[in-house]
């Protein structure tokens, strides 16, 4: 399931749960937003591991240079 | 051999500023990674239909989110670090707000965000550099 697709089923269940159950309207667009500002988190996230990919690279080639030399 | 030659092929495809900011990105913090873990226990094992249970872990888990934006805000290269924590906390202070009174799916839904987020953070903060 792509992160797209799981961040549309929340905002589809939780919007059920505003029709249908005891969810306030105040609750209800607070974690609407909340949905997306942790959406937000996942994205940086994301972007702090592509940069430890590229550290591990990094300590590779030293490591391997030293080991040639 | 090759996986050295196969890692400074990769490293040519990539930007001077990224390889910069790879090289010297902040190290793994000890710190930072217990107050993640406690946030994440906390929001984890929370009883939404215990008031004082759910009181207390709300104001916990936004006093560490607080203490976490502290934290990570005036060490040299750790913005993102800061970033995520920033809006880690302003889940948190939304619940804090409430000062117990919500309605249960509310409660279950809010922890289970900052369940989410904090395990997010985590995720990338144990595996950075030792």
């Amino acid at each position: 399931m792509s992160p797209f697709a799981v961040l549309k089923s929340r905002i589809e269940a939780i919007t059920y749960e505003y029709e249908h159950g005891d969810l306030l309207k105040e609750e209800y667009l607070e974690l609407i937003k909340d949905i997306n500002t942790a959406n937000l988190i996942a994205n940086t996230a994301e972007e702090v591991a592509e940069l430890e990919t590229i550290n591990k690279l990094i300590n590779n080639i030293i490591t391997g240079v030293s080991l040639v030399a | 051999m090759k996986k050295l030659l196969l890692s400074c092929f990769l490293l040519t495809q990539l930007s001077g500023c990224a390889v910069y900011n790879a090289f010297f990105m902040a190290k793994y913090d000890n710190n930072e990674y217990e107050i993640v873990t406690h946030i994440r226990t906390i929001a984890q094992n929370v009883d939404c239909q215990n008031n004082i249970n759910l009181m207390d872990s709300s104001d916990q888990v936004w006093f560490l989110s607080s203490e976490l934006v502290n934290y990570t805000q005036y060490q040299p290269r750790n913005e993102k670090s800061n970033e995520m924590a920033v809006n880690l906390n302003s889940i948190a202070k939304g619940l804090h707000d409430k000062n117990g009174k919500m309605s249960r799916l509310y409660c279950e839904e809010k922890f289970n965000i900052i369940k989410t987020s904090a395990e997010d953070i985590q995720r990338v903060t144990g595996s950075r550099p030792r």
